[in-house]
Order: C-alpha cells, then structure tokens, then sequence
C-alpha cells in the first residue's frame, strides 16, 4: 500500500487515488498555526475500480485554537472502499468543526466506506462540532459511520491514579492509549515513530 | 359564491378566517403578524425541492361540504388493495379515499372524549378550546413554535384550523390512549393543524394520530404545527403514522419543551406523501429531561422522506436517544436530517443516536446529514449510522426454508425495523407489517 502524508493547512486539497493508499493527515505544529480562522477541505476521488484508501488523521488541538475541517470522499466506479479514521484530543477552549462525507454515486456497485470520528474533550471549554454525512446512491454497498465526543472515563481516571500515577500521569496515559489503535494502523515506521515522540506528552505538563 | 373553492393567500383571507372563527383580538392579530412574515421569508436552499409548491394554487380554509369529492372509480387500484390488506371496513374506505367528504365518527369519537372526561383531561379541537380555555391556550399557543420559526411555521400561524387540544392535569395519568384520528373530518382534518399539548405535572398520556391506511388529501400541501409542553416529571408519547396519498408536501414543524426529571417520547412513521419534512424536535430545558425518538421512514415511488429529529440539552443530567430505521425502493429518497447539541451548560449528559438505511434497489438514494454540537466536555454524543441492502445470503436461506422471494424480503425489513415496530400499539404494528409485505410484493420483480 502506498503511503502518503497530507498536511493540514489552509487549502482545497484534491486526492484522485488510482493505486492502494494510505493517507496519513498531519498537523502542523509550528505554533499557533490555527488560531485564526481556517477552513481547509480535502476531497478523495476514487474514479479508478479496485482500489482501496485509508485515511488516517490523529489530531491533537491545545492551547485554544479552532480547527474547522472537512473530508469528502467520492466513490465513483464500482469495487473501491475507503475507511476514514480521525481520532481528535481537544485541550481546553480549543475547538474541532469536522465534516466528513462519503458520497457513493450511481455507479459504485460493490463499495464499502466506513468512517470514524472520535474526540476526547480535556477540561473546560473544548468543543466538537461533527457532520459525518452519507449520501449513497446504489444498494450494492456497505457504508457506515460513527461519532463520539466526551471526555476521558472518569472511572479509568480514578483506577490509574489510585495505582500511584498523578493526575496528569494518568491522563497522559489514557490520552495515549485513546489514539493507539489509530497509531498502530499508520504503516510507515518513521511516521509512526515521529507521531508518538510528538505525542508524548511531558510527564509534569499539567493538562488543565 | 357557496361550493366554489376560493383559491390563494392573501391579508383579506387570513382575516376572513379569523372573523368566521370568531376569534379573539390577539389572535386575530397573531394570525396577520404570520401572514406578513411568511410573504418575506424564502423556502429552504436546503432538503427536497419545493419549487413546485403554489402557494396561490390552494384553498385555505373551506367548508366540509366544499371539499373535492372523488368517485370510487377513480381511486386508484394500489388503494383499494391496501385497503383490502388492512381490512378497513368499507364506511371509512370511502372517506379515507375521498370518495366521502365526512366520516361520522361521532359514535366512536364520543365515547373516546367521555372516557378522558371522567379522568379531567381535556381534548378538544383547537377551535373550540381557544373559545372554551382562552387564557390557558394564550400562555402556550406559539411559544415553543413562533410563527417566525419557519416559513411553514408561519404558513400555519397564519391560515391554521384543526388539531386537537389536550390538557392533562397535575397527576392524572391517561389509561387509554387518546386517539385523534377518531376527530377526523374533513373539517378538523389536513392541510393546516395546529396542535397544542399540555401535560402537567406528573402527568402521563399517549396521544395518537394519522393510520396506516393511505388517506387521499385533495390539498397538496399540508403544513401542521405541534406544541407540547411536558412539565415537571410529567410524560408524554406522541406517536404519528403518516400514510397521506398522491402529491402531498408534507412540511410539518413539531416540538417539545420538556422541564425538570420529564421524558417525551416521539414515534414517528412516515408513509406517504409525495414529500415529507419532519424533524420532531425536544428542548431539554430542566434538568434531568429525557426526549426519545422513534423514526420509521418508507420512500417508496416518486417519494422524498426527509425526517429526523433534533435533541437540544439546555440543562444538566439531560438524556436523548434517536433511533431511525428507513428504507427505500423504486427510486424513492430516504434522508435522515438530525441535529444534537450539548448547550455549555449541559454538564453530565448523554445522547445516542442510531439511523439504519435499507436501500432495495440501485435506483433508489439514502443520505444521512447529521449534525453533533458538543460545547461541554463533559457530556458525552455518541452517532452511528449504516446503510446497506438485504442480504443475498439472507433471502437465499429463508427460501431455502421455503418462503417466496417477496415473503423472504418482507420478513427481513419487518425485522429490520422491528426496534420500532414493537414500541407502537399492537393494531398498528399489525398493519404496518402488513403493509410492508405488500410493498414487498411489488419490489420482487
């Protein structure tokens, strides 16, 4: 499978796949580079049959700034899928709007598209908007979705901490083990590796 | 001049029908505020196409006996076969086909209204409790709809004759279900109702209308409101089958207000109409309120179901559920449209939505646009939605068990819906499923 990274940045991105890939979204951590407002939309087109992409976007949104994205993947020639998956972590008075739609159209017989979209809101203030939108036009398909948003388990919280870990020990942890699956499925090492440096959070950092 | 339909909107008709209602000052006056608005207001850039509505193409307000009466012969033939497969007796036949301008459901009616008379409630047509109850109908009427909601919110504030009101007072809770479609006729009936509940407190009733058989409406486009107050620890189930044939818009705005520990329950099945807008709305005002959702949607032929519902939590421990089930053939477009907000304010609550597609055929759409807003973190949305096809191998092992190809598909999208089905009275559930294996019949081909 090809690998490919997308950089989240303010533009219309097209994507037309005609071989296997992996999209890996990345955000741009240079500070403070979506606290203005943004609006970036990337669009999947799968024209060509057989071909399958993946979309995988770990993102993490602190220090109060708002991030409004959209993901369209259009099925347009029989035999394709596409799996989207977007794990979010949202610090307090930060923001996520996220649309994500998978259009199937008349011709796309045989097609399975599934996305996920899933946001861990840490403290006060954090907000997600999400539209997943589904618009399929021939039977011959299977397409799901889902959403959640909320915050992390306050049960998993407390059995963490009353191992010894600190709070923000404990949150860290669970932050990390929220977007492991996510994590696992990248399948270029080097990213791989890259993301979790990124990720690990300072074990003092405090969260709220 | 009498029998001949007056056709077109204007101030002069909105202040005819509120001078042969007799109407008060205010509402007179309410009723022209909406005209006015609802001549600014545009149609929605969004959902099914209603350029074709003309609004000067309609009667609105007529005489029982004014209604266009059809003959037997000329009610279509997929009519009177659901009529068989339901087995309305032939009395209500002619009535729900139009062929008979009113049904005398006095009989059946009376009884019902005695019944909830003995328990306090009040149910009554709109236009009798504006002159009986005024003051209790001017405290809720338009306060949870304003007539600037919508343009066809408008529309009905404007024109509205019809609908029920029900009063059910502090503790007494309804044993039967109160039934509206034995107050049908075609006076009450259609075009522009305009509905108001008031459940007191740690009141409880279950109010019922419309029926799985397909009623023909003359007019085509029917734009209804419904208000229902649930107060403290009250409850209340509003359940609504839609069958309307032939070439209705069916543009209806509904919503609860639902204060401290009340639960609404809405159960929805859209049937007919040529197209429908519905999204049944609960507003979470007090703390610990629940609003549930039940939605079935059947687009069939020439058909546009765009239904959903919208929970919006504007207090702590608040709880929402939606489930909806749809499923679509012979080109008919099934959409569920919902909306979910967690307000800032919202601490320690939950909503689960589920919306399940069957699309039968490739030449038929489903499209699912829900919207989640969670503005507090600790409050938890969740959202799945699927959409698919039955089975080959499903069909193929029923028929192996020895069922026909269409009574194979009927079972599996009786199945299919089943999570609705249950929740609905049983002479309604009987029906509907009878319905469905007769739809079923025709999809086989």
């Amino acid at each position: 499978m090809k690998i490919e990274t997308i950089n989240i940045n303010n533009n219309i991105n097209t994507y037309k796949a005609t071989e296997d890939t992996q999209y890996i979204l990345q955000m741009d951590t240079s500070n403070n580079k979506y606290k203005s407002i943004n609006e970036i939309s990337i669009d999947f087109i799968l024209a060509k049959e057989d071909v399958n992409l993946q979309i995988i976007g770990p993102m993490i949104i602190r220090e109060e700034q708002n991030i409004k994205i959209s993901i369209q993947v259009k099925h347009m020639v029989p035999n394709t899928s596409c799996e989207v998956l977007i794990k979010s972590v949202i610090f307090p008075h930060s923001s996520l709007d996220f649309l994500g739609r998978i259009y199937i159209d008349n011709h796309s017989r045989n097609t399975t598209a599934s996305l996920k979209d899933n946001s861990l809101l840490i403290g006060e203030g954090a907000r997600k908007y999400s539209r997943p939108v589904l618009e399929i036009h021939n039977n011959e398909v299977k397409a799901s979705h889902g959403s959640a948003s909320g915050n992390i388990d306050p049960l998993s919280l407390y059995y963490l901490q009353s191992r010894g870990l600190n709070k923000s020990q404990s949150e860290n942890i669970l932050i990390e083990g929220f977007l492991d699956d996510l994590i696992n499925r990248i399948n270029d090492r080097g990213i791989r590796d890259k993301l979790i440096k990124e990720l690990k959070f300072k074990e003092k950092e405090p969260i709220i | 001049m009498p029998g001949e339909a007056r056709r077109g909107l204007s101030r002069q008709v909105v202040e005819e029908i509120s001078s042969l209602k007799n109407e008060p000052k205010w509402m007179r006056d309410y009723r022209l505020k909406s005209f006015a608005y609802f001549t600014e207001k545009e149609i929605p850039d969004w959902g099914p196409d209603l350029s074709k509505v003309d609004f000067n193409d309609i009667c609105y307000y007529l005489k029982p006996l004014d209604k266009e009466k059809r003959d037997w012969n000329e009610v279509p033939e997929k009519i009177k076969k659901t009529f068989e497969v339901l087995g309305i007796p032939q009395a209500e036949r002619d009535y729900l086909a139009g062929v008979k301008a009113q049904y005398d459901s006095e009989v059946a009616y009376s009884s019902l209204q005695k019944e909830a008379e003995e328990e306090g409630v009040i149910f009554l047509s709109m236009d009798q409790a504006l002159k009986k109850y005024p003051s209790l109908v001017q405290e809720h009427f338009g306060k949870l709809i304003p007539f600037s909601d919508n343009k066809f919110s408008a529309l009905n504030s404007a024109v509205w004759s019809g609908g029920s009101f029900v009063y059910i007072p502090k503790g007494v809770k309804v044993k039967r279900p109160l039934q509206a479609y034995f107050r049908l006729n075609a006076r009450n009936m259609g075009q522009f109702e305009r509905t108001l509940i008031i459940a007191d407190e740690n009141s409880f009733a279950h109010y019922i209308e419309g029926c799985t058989a397909p009623v023909y409406s003359a007019d085509s486009l029917h734009a209804a409101v419904v208000e229902v107050y649930v107060k403290k620890n009250a409850r209340l189930r509003y359940t609504t089958i839609q069958n309307w044939s032939g070439d209705v818009y069916n543009l209806v705005t509904k919503r609860a207000g639902v204060e401290e520990n009340g639960v609404m329950e809405w159960v929805d099945g859209n049937l007919g109409s040529r197209v429908t807008m519905k999204y049944p709305s609960c507003y979470l005002i007090g703390k610990g309120a629940r609003g549930e959702m039940l939605s079935l949607s059947y687009a069939g032929e020439n058909q546009n179901q765009d239904a959903g519902a919208k929970m919006v939590h504007l207090a702590p421990n608040t709880s929402s559920i939606i489930v909806s089930k749809s499923v679509s053939q012979k080109g008919g477009v099934s959409s569920y449209r919902g909306l979910v907000e967690m307000s800032p304010i919202a601490y320690n609550s939950k909503s689960h939505v589920e919306c399940d597609a069957l699309i039968l055929d490739s030449k038929s759409f489903s499209n699912t646009y829900p919207v989640m807003r969670n503005n507090n973190n600790t409050s938890y949305i969740e959202h799945e939605a699927s959409v698919s096809k039955v089975s080959d191998e499903k069909i193929f092992y029923l028929m192996s068990r020895g069922l026909s190809k269409s009574e194979a598909m009927g079972l599996i999208v009786s199945g299919f819906i089943e999570p609705i089905i249950k929740d609905l009275s049983m002479e309604y559930a009987v029906e509907l499923n009878n319905l469905i294996n007769m739809e079923m019949e025709g999809s086989v081909g």
